[in-house]
Parts: C-alpha cells; structure tokens; sequence
C-alpha cells in the first residue's frame, strides 16, 4: 500500500518537475549524534555555493528524485 | 525515557518524553542552537548556512524511528508501546530575526515544497501512519526557541483530532454524498461574511464555527487530499495565501503575532481509502486583544467546549481589511522594466 501511494506523489513530484524552472535539490548529512539533516537549495535561488548543490544519493530513497520541484 | 501509554476514558494515547523536561529555553540571540555554527563561535546543531530550508531530527524528540523499550509494563487495561516515529525541525531561514510573515513569498514557496517532500518521504516509512506538520511561534504559544521553525511529527497512528474530522468527513460524505469541506466552502462563499481572502486555488476563512478569535482556516478549492495531490500552480497559489493571512496577522495590533498552525492532511497509508477528505491549514492565534490571551481553561480543557468571546463574522471583516495582495519577485521586476 505504502508502494502505491508514494508512486502517486511520485508522480505528482515529476510532473510538477517538468514544469518548474527552480529544481529543489536535497543534501543529506549524518550529525555526530547520528540524527539526519537535510538541506534544501533551489537552483537557480539558492544561497548555496554551486558546487554544494549537487545531490548526493539517500541512504532510504523514498520514489522520489533527489531533485524535486 | 519516552513511551505511548493508552488513555481508556478518552481512547487515546498519550506521549511521555520526559527528557523534554531539559530541552534549551529562550536562550539569548547570540546562543540560539539553530543558527548556523559561525566559524569562532559556539557550534550549534545547524554545521553550515548554506540552505533556503533545512530540515532534522529534533534533537529532543517526543518520537523516534528507533525508540528505547517503554519504562513500564502495560496491562490489560492500560497498554504500553514504545513511541516510535519522527520528529523533525523545519528551519525557514539561516537568519535568526525573521519569521515566516515577514519572509518573502518566494521562500514562502520554497517551504510548501520542502513541505510536500517531507510529507512524502515520512508518510513512506513503514512505521509511520499520519504525518503532522505545524509550527508554534511565539512564546505566547509555549516556543522555546525564537529562530524561525516549524515541526513535523510523523505519527504511529492516526491522531484523535484528525481521526474525529476523518469520522465526520466520512459521515457526512455517506449521509450526503458531498464531501463536507466542499460544502463549508459553498456556505461560506454564499454567505460570504466570513471569508478573508481568495485567489484562484485557495479560499481562506473564519469558520462559522471558530474556536479562538482570530482562527482563521486556509481550504484547497479543489477536492484534494494531501500537499502531494497539488500542482505546481496550486503550491504557488497556497505560498501566496499563506503569505496574505500571516501578514495581515502582523497588521491586526502591530506586533509579531503569536500562532499555532496546523497542517491536516490525510493519512499516509492506504491514500485510496480517504478519498471523501479535504486538505487544509488552520491557524489557531491565542491573542483575544493585543494585551490579552485566550486561555483554554475549565470548559475548554475540562469539557471540550470552547467558549469564544467574538463573533466570526466581526472578526473576518476586521481581517479581511488588513489583507494586501502579494507580488512575486519576479513579476515586480518586470513591471518595472
């Protein structure tokens, strides 16, 4: 079930993708403590230098695409 | 130690986290735990300043995706289970003196996508049944830290008050055959006194039927269900209306206003299943005046009955008045050109 609905939003993400000019991009870190953060930039706007917007694969990818509009 | 100890009067369950007890309280500006590290400075939980909007763990969650065994045996009538989950801290912005209202509606779109994304990827674990997006701002409202944030907690099961509006949506969609927000929208739009603002996707209001007196509910025109349902002109329209309400907020006394804001959203397993549902925000501002607060004393906490000393439609008209039009960057640059 969980399969089904994320390949829904998938869906949705990709196509509202295709027609965003900002593409989100995600940069996911590991903190000493072991909890997550993750960074979002939005090419194009971002206060990010340009080579740290680039993604980096998730350790749990969730149907999605590292980059999401 | 953190666990879910089930309530038999109320069916419910609530979160003991009694490490929150030592969570950081309204430290000064300049040893703010969410400001990005600074190089010579204190370090803070963010390591860098590069980001629109970052979201993590909280570091004193109420939840866990790894939760430790509860710290007493359940029983038949009161069961124990361990509070699994998550819980995250959502930063608007790098910078410590903004809030939401004040940021541009650009960045205001930036979180309604980062928004969608954490919906989708918490609502895929296998733990997770509801994922609850909010923000407190305000020490009104209990904030400890003042950095700009929001929360999302991603919840083992559905919680009661969403699991009461999901019973009522369902009734009346098979008393009906209408969804019943549809149907608010059509009454408030034909009555009209107590709409705030509108635009294309989105109408916001004070229902009929608000608790606190500047409570004021932002519903999707369209049937949709969840933040993932929406197109990218609809998460446009949404940061737009989200913008017009929390700055006409700031207008209503002049000062930096204190809110609870909620997210109700389906639930994420078996999406199909909540077709009749109806996505929308709420926002649950604690100031009666500019000096005086709403209180959720006997009646409200003891009996469940709000008691709401101002009328929804005298209230709607004086926020109503406060409403501004938004203009985004890029056509105000265009306009000038």
């Amino acid at each position: 079930m969980k399969n089904k609905n994320h390949a829904h939003a998938h869906a949705r993400l990709e196509q509202n993708k295709l027609k965003d000019e900002n593409v989100m991009r995600r940069r996911r870190i590991t903190l000493k403590d072991g909890r997550y953060m993750i960074f979002y930039t939005f090419e194009g706007e971002s206060s990010a230098p340009a080579d740290e917007g680039k993604a980096i694969p998730e350790p749990q990818p969730v149907n999605e695409a590292e980059d999401e509009p | 130690m953190s666990e879910l100890r089930w309530n038999p009067l109320l069916g419910e369950w609530v979160a003991t986290a009694t490490h929150r007890q030592n969570r950081t309280f309204l430290p000064p500006k300049d040893f703010c735990p969410l400001c990005p590290t600074m190089p010579g400075g204190f370090p803070t939980e963010v390591p860098e300043s590069t980001y629109d909007i970052v979201a993590f763990e909280n570091l004193f969650p109420s939840l866990r995706p790894q939760p430790e065994p509860p710290s007493i045996e359940g029983t038949e009538l009161y069961p124990v289970r361990p509070s699994q989950g998550v819980c995250e801290v959502l930063l608007y912005s790098p910078r410590h003196d903004t809030t939401l209202a004040q940021e541009p509606i650009e960045q205001i779109d930036k979180l309604v996508r980062v928004w969608t994304n954490r919906f989708a990827e918490l609502g895929a674990l296998d733990y997770v049944e509801y994922v609850f997006i909010f923000e407190n701002k305000g020490e009104a409202i209990g904030v400890t830290l003042h950095h700009p944030h929001g929360q999302i907690y991603a919840y083992p099961f559905i919680p009661p008050r969403i699991a009461r509006e999901l019973e009522e949506s369902h009734a009346h969609q098979e008393r009906t055959g209408h969804c019943l927000l549809c149907d608010i929208i059509r009454e408030e739009q034909r009555d009209g006194r107590r709409i705030v603002a509108e635009n294309d996707s989105f109408i916001a209001c004070i229902p009929f039927f608000a608790r606190w007196p500047y409570e004021t509910h932002i519903y999707a025109k369209r049937h949709a269900q969840a933040l993932t349902d929406f197109r990218r002109d609809e998460q446009r329209d949404l940061a737009a209306m989200l913008k017009m309400i929390l700055a006409a907020f700031d207008r209503i006394f002049n000062l930096s206003f204190p809110y609870m804001m909620v997210l109700h959203q389906r639930p994420t397993d078996k999406a199909e299943a909540y077709d009749y549902y109806h996505f929308h925000i709420e926002f649950y501002p604690p100031l009666r005046t500019a000096t005086k607060l709403k209180y959720l004393a006997g009646s409200e906490t003891g009996a469940g009955l709000f008691i709401n000393d101002t009328l929804a439609e005298e209230k709607a008209a004086e926020l109503r008045a406060l409403i501004e039009p938004v203009v985004w960057a890029k056509e105000a640059g265009s306009s000038e050109s």
